[in-house]
């Protein structure tokens, strides 16, 4: 890793400035951007994209993120913006494979691309949320997203959805009745 | 009590199992809930928790992940420059190659006189009255002399 690298982690550099550095042509700061974020992106598309698929859905988030940088004035928070493109690229994602007809036994190819299934107790259980989670409304997913993926606390998560802290529990347990009936018509 | 306040009561509630069990202080159905659907709820969270365990990336993977992320980038680059370079001509701008762009020059000329030489000499000008009539011998020498320079060009050695 380049030194430079090394410095912008250790200390506490803003997104912002980083982001003024790559937009500058200096690419190891988009490399201490990606570190800072990639435990989120990642945490979040595994939780709606199938095992097989989540690096690649993270790469491409990241890519779309240095292709579009340049867009990026600063209106919002970095994360704010990598979050809304995430969201983005996993819909984007689930165009392309219905286009692709994906076959009703997908989530059996899925389970047997993963070499450790038998080990793995709550792999069906995976499968099916995962199916469930994606085909929530986006306001559901994120709901859901936010707190358990991201790890937000109930009061930053009202205020990231411009929100009051009622109205965001009130949405979060109408998002996992949603999940639940969701997972009930999954196993009929 | 009004419904808001029992819905209000039902929200905090599950919110409030929800960080417990994020917390790490809850691994099982609650012993008491508000009521059977609340109680259902609360079953959804744990399946959630379970089947999605806390998964922390290792530094190799990470590591791994930042060098293709960024040799994708420079791919996506690379190509992404190659194509208005050649619609730019580029390639064949006089500071790059003098030599070839006029070379290509000649060559395009001669071209041009080949094509348009039954038209330009013939004595009405229109191609129906050229059709069937020979090219006429300046077009031809015409053609021969641009493309003598144009392999000259090409051939010669830079100095």
């Amino acid at each position: 890793m380049n030194s430079n690298a090394s410095i912008y982690n250790r200390s506490a550099v803003s997104d912002e400035h980083l982001i003024q550095r790559f937009k500058q042509g200096d690419l190891d700061s988009f490399g201490s951007l990606y570190e800072r974020h990639l435990p989120t992106v990642f945490n979040r598309v595994r939780y709606v994209i199938p095992e097989a698929d989540v690096e690649d859905v993270t790469q491409e988030v990241f890519i779309a993120a240095m292709k579009s940088l340049n867009a990026f004035r600063g209106e919002s928070l970095f994360s704010t913006w990598l979050h809304a493109l995430t969201n983005f690229k996993v819909a984007e994602y689930y165009r392309r494979k219905n286009r692709k007809q994906m076959p009703r036994e997908a989530p059996i190819i899925e389970a047997e691309m993963l070499h450790d299934e038998s080990a793995d107790l709550h792999l069906e259980d995976r499968i099916a949320l995962r199916k469930s989670l994606a085909s929530l409304p986006e306001k559901y997913q994120d709901v859901i997203l936010l707190r358990f993926a991201d790890g937000m606390q109930f009061d930053e998560i009202a205020k990231t959805m411009h929100s009051n802290l009622e109205t965001t529990k009130s949405l979060f347990r109408r998002a996992v009745a949603a999940l639940r009936k969701k997972l009930e018509s999954h196993y009929d | 009590m009004t419904k808001n306040d029992s819905s209000n009561r039902e929200d905090t509630w599950l919110t409030d199992f929800a960080d417990s069990i994020l917390d790490g202080e809850a691994d099982s159905p609650p012993a008491a809930a508000p009521n059977a659907e609340a109680l259902t709820l609360a079953e959804s969270l744990l399946r959630l928790k379970r089947a999605f365990p806390k998964q922390e990336l290792d530094s190799a993977t990470v590591k791994r992940m930042r060098a293709d992320v960024l040799e994708k980038w420079r791919a996506k680059e690379r190509k992404r420059l190659r194509w208005p370079q050649i619609f730019r001509l580029n390639w064949l701008t006089p500071a790059r190659r003098p030599q070839t762009a006029m070379a290509f020059a000649m060559l395009v000329l001669a071209g041009i006189l080949i094509v348009s030489a039954p038209v330009l000499f013939s004595n009405s000008g229109s191609l129906i009255a050229a059709a069937g009539t020979n090219i006429p011998g300046a077009a031809i020498w015409l053609a021969l002399v641009a493309l003598l320079v144009a392999l000259f060009l090409l051939l010669r050695r830079k100095s």
